[in-house]
This record gives C-alpha cells, structure tokens and sequence, in this order.
C-alpha cells in the first residue's frame, strides 16, 4: 500500500489547496504541518504573547480553508494569501478589544528602572517584553509589517501583498519603525551606549 | 540624513549592511552611503536591533498544542460528511436526458386528458319566478378549446356573458314545481277576489310570501 500513497510533502502549496478543495486530509495535514506552528508563532507575538488567544485564531484560521477552500485564488501564492488572512483576523481583534494590559502599560512604564538592574547581563525576556510594549505604540498595520519582516523573514514584495500597498510604503515604514526602535531599545545593548 | 526623503528603495541595502558589518567595518563608500542617510550612532543601533532580532526571533519559538489539529481533524471529518450527502455521482448529461425525458411525459398527460370545465362559483344561485319555470344559474369558465368544438357541433355559447351558462332545473325535481303551482294559485285567486282585501289581512298574499320565500 505505501508504494501508492502519495508524497504530499513534494507538492507545492498551491497543489495542496487544490487537492482539499477536492476533500482530500491529507492536503490539509500537510498544509497544516507546514504552517500551523509559524503562524502560531505569528498570532503570539501580534497578541502580546497571549498563547491561549493565538491558538483560537490559529484554529479558526484553519478552519477557514476547511470550510471554504474555494475561496483561495490559484493564481496568488498560498503563503501570501494565507498570511493576509491572518493579518486580517488580528485586525479584527484589535478592533474588537483594547490589546493593551495593565501588566504591559507597568512593564512599560517600569522599563528603564528594570533594565538598570539587568544592564551587565542582557535579559532576553526583559527585552522582549520592552520590545512588544514599544510595538504597541505603534498601529497594526505596522506591528504587522515588523513581524512579517523579522519574525516571519517575508520579502518586502511579499509583504506588499499581504497588506495590500506599495513596496516603497512598506519599506519606508520599516526603516522608520527600526530606527524608532533602536532609539528606544538601545538601552539593551550595554555596548551601544 | 533622512532616509524617508532621500530613498526609501535601499532598504535592501542598508539592511545587508546592518545584518553584516559594523559601522567602522563598511568601506568608506559605504561609510559615505549611509552618511547620507544615518548618523554612524544611528547606524550602530539599527545593527544592534538586527542582531538582537535575530537572536530573539530563535528564542520565542511554540508549538501548537495537538487538541487544535484534533478539532480541526473533526470539523474536516464533519465536512466530508456533510458534502457526501448531497454529492450524487450522476453525471451533467444524465441528469438532463432525465429532465427532458420528464418534461415530455408531464405535457404527454397533459394532452392526453380531457380538460374539465372549472366552477368558479361554488355556490349557485337559484331564482325562483312565480310566472315562469325556476331555472339554476351555475356560472362555468370553459376553456377556450371546448368553446370552439362546441361551436364546431352547432352548439350556441354565449359570448356576451362569456362562461357563464343558464340551465333550467329538470321538470322532475316536483318540490320546485309544487312551489310553482301553488303560487300561481294564489295569484290567481287574488286576482279574481271581488272586494279586495287589505295587505295585513289578505292571507293569500301572505300564503304566498311564504311559499316562494
């Protein structure tokens, strides 16, 4: 029998989606192995590490190519629509709650005084935490735009497309939020001060 | 010094170069490159944020918790299903011989009935006149088809008062005639009374009301 079972892991994503449109799982096992642990990944950080609320989005993101796989164009790249989706879920939960907590606003406004304490040895946490609150200053769009940049490694054309606009926009927006950051965040580095 | 007025299409570049080199390490003209747009301080710390990034993107790193692919496994098995219900192997043209083959046969009965005359009022009216035979109105629509073949036998249709046909009630229904009879009765024995008679009084009248009433 499994000199006939089919190698999915050699097609292309885009031949994965054909064949769950036809109902096959284990397209969409595979799809899943492919992307179920970066967009996780994804939905954490643009959640503000909130790991319950990113594994909700994760399933009801999968569950939208279950439910309607026709709905995904074949002539776009499935990464680059997949990740649109995503985005467009987190924009939707930004708009229907305030994201910030109480605990992110203390670390914020604690930040400088925690680091003090932690200068001589870099505290990755500590660094993260100060990251996503500095992040937070920011709209979603350009959170987004910084995660699928450094977290997720996407081209700038590919970003272009998940968020539907210019490369020059996207490219001038990320060397304004990266220097905006390291202003900020260069109190991490011991060295650069 | 401001990178968003000057050339926001060398991202790529200066990015290779924060990923790579220090600020002392570029060769003067690309230490002269990024003098345009950045301050050697401004540099150093992109180059940090790059460096750190990278590092940071390595250390957060979660799996998914297996309960998530079983539910979604679930609600594929749930699809499937669903979708095999209503999925019938039955092929286009199938399909379309069956509707046509169908629709011949429904307009085959069709034809081969006879079309029946539809009673539009159910109820039907009954006038009754003392001086001439009671007749039973029954108000028909005839199809357009029985109209012409009644015309072809010779038949009269009335078209004026179109659908709707008089027929007089048959003479052995003896209750009607019975009713008729006694009623011209009264008239006549009215009209050969001699000194008349008040209309409180006159009993025949009275009869007679009642009779046809």
């Amino acid at each position: 029998m499994g000199l006939f079972k089919k190698d999915y892991s050699k097609k292309s994503d885009e031949e994965l989606m054909s064949l769950l449109t036809k109902g096959g799982q284990s397209a969409f096992d595979e799809l899943y192995k492919r992307y179920s642990k970066p967009l996780l990944n994804f939905f954490f950080r643009m959640l503000n590490n909130d790991r319950e609320k990113a594994e909700d989005m994760l399933h009801d993101l999968f569950l939208k190519i279950i439910e309607k796989p026709e709905s995904f164009d074949g002539n776009k790249k499935f990464n680059t629509w997949f990740y649109t989706l995503a985005s467009n879920m987190i924009k939707n939960e930004y708009r229907s709650r305030q994201i910030r907590s109480e605990h992110e606003k203390q670390t914020l406004a604690n930040g400088n005084e925690l680091f003090e304490l932690n200068s001589e040895s870099f505290d990755r946490k500590l660094f993260d935490s100060r990251l996503q609150s500095e992040l937070d200053k920011f709209d979603v769009e350009t959170k987004t735009i910084f995660n699928l940049r450094f977290t997720e490694e996407m081209s700038i054309r590919q970003i272009a497309e998940i968020m539907n606009c210019p490369e020059g926009t996207i490219k001038s927006r990320l060397f304004y939020l990266t220097k905006q950051l390291s202003k900020k965040l260069s109190v991490y580095k011991p060295e650069l001060n | 010094m401001n990178m968003e007025t000057t050339s926001n299409t060398d991202l790529d570049k200066l990015e290779e170069m924060l990923h790579n080199k220090m600020f002392d390490e570029l060769s003067p003209a690309d230490k002269q490159w990024v003098a345009n747009r950045l301050s050697e301080e401004e540099y150093t710390s992109m180059s940090a944020l790059y460096t750190v990034l990278k590092v940071q993107k390595q250390s957060i790193d979660i799996e998914p918790h297996e309960y998530i692919k079983n539910k979604l496994d679930k609600a594929f098995a749930a699809k499937a299903s669903h979708k095999g219900v209503f999925r019938l192997n039955i092929p286009l043209y199938q399909t379309a011989a069956a509707a046509i083959i169908f629709f011949f046969v429904g307009s085959g009965v069709n034809v081969f009935q006879p079309e029946q005359t539809k009673v539009i009022h159910t109820t039907s009216q009954v006038i009754k006149y003392v001086d001439r035979p009671v007749k039973l109105i029954q108000y028909v629509k005839i199809p357009v088809q029985i109209k012409e073949k009644q015309k072809e036998k010779g038949n009269k249709v009335i078209q004026a008062t179109d659908n709707i046909v008089n027929s007089g009630i048959p003479e052995f229904n003896s209750e009607y005639l019975r009713q008729q009879e006694i009623a011209m009765t009264n008239i006549n024995h009215v009209l050969n009374e001699q000194n008349g008679s008040s209309m409180g009084g006159d009993t025949v009248l009275q009869k007679m009301l009642v009779t046809v009433y």
